[in-house]
């Protein structure tokens, strides 16, 4: 309780400042009767209150006081065991499109600040929305753009406050404050139902993925604990995590996301011998070996036996990367595109060069700039035909070199992303076409 | 013996039925629907009444989709009918200007992924700019840029899945106005202090809203 006591405390502190703040502005506030002349003679000659008076303001603050903190213990007082009240939702904040109605079978309406919405009621958004609902005494909910939201149930029964949010599409974000009374939150999906407790979190549902459990935008530090749906596990999430019914473990959602989720792996979640395959098949990745899960990996270390999948401190993530294929060229195509790239590669080195200056990623040349150059020139010098191997060959290098310099995953996009214009650059000074001419046997 | 005339024979005949095969599969019948929702909600300011619709569809039309795309890149200027705006997506670069695109058609995932990229100014990899924000490598790059699930150039969306595609490319136009507004501010203010003022915090928020 002592918690609470310090919160009637700052109640009766925020309105005695409102109270006092008001009563002055009664007080001073120009009788809009009065004609301007008398206006400003008042304005110039207001007295300051008596001694008498300011006692009386006193004792008015402090009246305002109490009832304001009587009302505010009723809100949080538990009703009779059995007893059941029916709470609404008031519309905070309006941003673009947004519109509601009291049930399935009413007609919509435009959305407007101070709108009560009682259960039953349904919100829907457009692409540039954005609403916030207070739901009953203790919940927040943000609802994102494109979302059809419902909220089919909010009331308090004894001392347990009862919120049913259903998200049919779209994203929304909810903020469950403890007032001193249970809360018994619930939001479905049309795939998931979820039981919450904590702070913060949110939810989004849609096509490409499915049912997802994120942290709240308002709270990024938010700890969510959940418990699906006829399902033992408790899922722990913070932060940036991801929690979705298709991957409900965290630390194995951001995994996948990273290095996209292996065939077999509904099985291997299930089939302890297939979660050593899993894991040695990401050992064998040489990628995966750069990659850092920045999620707790020791849960699932210890859960499911994987290794350590983060690399060596100094070796920044490749994220996503995937090495260009051009399958729909022929051999012939290979050999003319990397036969030219060698025989550019000095002049791409240079360009490529500035451009790192330029962004500021190098000071000055390192050493494995040269070591660069010369391994694509071992490449260039291996055989006098190319294939697509040597085309990914060339990338490799280069992001072998952009990780030794980089020191973040952004970094080292940027880096090869300079490396890509710098090769264009040459592609589309027309050399490329001279390079065409004199290496074709075209017909004349 | 008789194999040497046909084997010339067998030649040619699997030349043609090889090139019936691949001008056959490039000229695949896609799905049509009966109508687009775009037909009855075509209207910016039907927006809410068009996403209800599209949400029950099983396939995203032509239509449905162009009308979404140019809604998310200009939701003031969006013509109503079809023609136009298959206009204004041939003048965009979305579409082709040889390429017939009948409205009920199921959409591709290609066409749709061309849009996004001129939406959200992706300039792609190294293929990508040298060869053009092609179907196939404009939806390799929203695959990898994690906007797109693993999907083919070829394939048709859901209602669903088209709205959720809407939703983080209106994402990540916010977040490009945002990083604008904040680059303008660091190139036109003096001030040494990092953090915005409430009235300039105000007016971005404006901004995204």
């Amino acid at each position: 309780m002592k918690h609470l006591t310090k919160r009637w405390q700052g109640l009766t502190w925020c309105a005695c400042i409102l109270g006092a703040a008001t009563l002055a502005h009664a007080n001073v506030a120009p009788d809009p009767a009065a004609d301007d002349e008398a206006a400003d003679e008042t304005a110039a000659t207001v007295d300051p209150p008596t001694v008498r008076e300011m006692g009386e303001l006193a004792e008015e603050v402090l009246r305002a006081a109490e009832a304001l903190s009587a009302e505010a213990r009723a809100i949080a007082e538990p009703l009779e065991e059995g007893e059941q009240r029916v709470l609404q939702a008031v519309v905070m904040n309006v941003t673009g499109r947004a519109q509601w109605r009291e049930d399935a079978e009413s007609p919509w309406r435009n959305a407007e600040i101070d709108d009560v919405l009682s259960p039953g009621a349904m919100i829907r958004t457009g692409g540039r929305a954005r609403l916030t609902l207070r739901v009953g005494k203790n919940a927040t909910v943000q609802i994102d753009r494109n979302t059809r939201l419902s909220l089919p149930e909010i009331v308090q029964e004894g001392a347990t406050l009862r919120t049913r949010a259903g998200i049919e599409r779209g994203r929304a974000d909810f903020k469950v404050d403890e007032i001193g009374l249970r809360n018994d939150f619930t939001v479905t999906s049309p795939s998931t139902t979820l039981a919450v407790r904590g702070t913060g979190f949110g939810l989004r549902y849609g096509g490409l993925d499915g049912t997802q459990v994120v942290a709240a935008r308002t709270n990024e530090m938010a700890s969510i604990e959940l418990t699906y749906f006829l399902s033992r596990v408790t899922v722990l999430l913070s932060g940036a995590a991801i929690s979705s019914d298709r991957q409900q473990n965290p630390v194995l959602a951001a995994l996948f996301q990273t290095v996209g989720p292996p065939a077999a792996f509904t099985a291997a979640m299930e089939d302890a011998e297939m979660v050593d395959a899993l894991a040695d098949a990401f050992e064998r990745n040489p990628i995966v070996d750069l990659r850092q899960v920045d999620v707790t990996l020791a849960s699932v270390q210890d859960t499911l036996n994987l290794p350590v999948l983060t690399g060596p401190a100094d070796s920044p993530p490749v994220d996503g990367f995937v090495p260009i294929d051009l399958p729909t060229f022929n051999g012939e195509l290979f050999t003319l595109i990397v036969g030219f790239v060698c025989q550019q590669l000095g002049q791409t080195f240079e360009s490529f060069e500035s451009g790192l200056i330029q962004a500021e990623l190098i000071t000055t040349v390192p050493q494995e700039f040269g070591q660069a150059f010369d391994n694509i020139m071992a490449i260039c010098d291996a055989s006098e035909t190319y294939t697509e191997s040597d085309w990914i060959g060339i990338f490799d290098e280069i992001i072998t070199f952009c990780q030794s310099i980089a020191s973040n995953q952004e970094q080292v996009n940027l880096c090869v992303n300079i490396f890509g214009d710098a090769l264009s650059e040459q592609f589309q000074s027309g050399a490329f076409e001279q390079y065409i001419l004199d290496n074709l046997d075209l017909p004349q | 013996m008789h194999s040497e005339p046909i084997a010339r024979l067998l030649i040619p005949v699997m030349i043609v039925s090889l090139i019936l095969l691949l001008t056959g599969g490039c000229a695949m019948e896609r799905t049509v629907a009966p109508d687009s929702v775009a037909e009855t909600y075509g209207s910016p300011d039907d927006e809410l009444d068009f996403l209800d619709g599209l949400e029950r569809r099983r396939v995203v039309t032509n239509h449905d989709a162009l009308f979404g795309l140019l809604m998310a890149a200009d939701q003031a200027g969006v013509p109503e009918v079809y023609e136009e705006q298959l206009a204004a997506a041939r003048e965009r670069g979305w579409v082709s200007s040889d390429r017939d695109l009948p409205a009920n058609e199921s959409a591709r995932v290609g066409m749709i992924a061309v849009a996004v990229c001129d939406i959200l100014e992706i300039k792609g990899g190294v293929t990508m700019r040298l060869f053009g924000p092609s179907p196939r490598y404009a939806t390799r790059e929203l695959v990898f840029r994690r906007i797109l699930p693993r999907r083919t150039e070829n394939q048709s969306m859901t209602g669903l899945e088209f709205i959720d595609l809407l939703s983080r490319v209106q994402e990540r136009q916010d977040f490009r106005r945002a990083e604008q507004a904040r680059e303008a501010r660091r190139e036109n203010g003096s001030r040494t202090d990092a953090r915005p003022r409430i009235d300039e915090a105000a007016g971005a928020t404006e901004e995204l809203g």
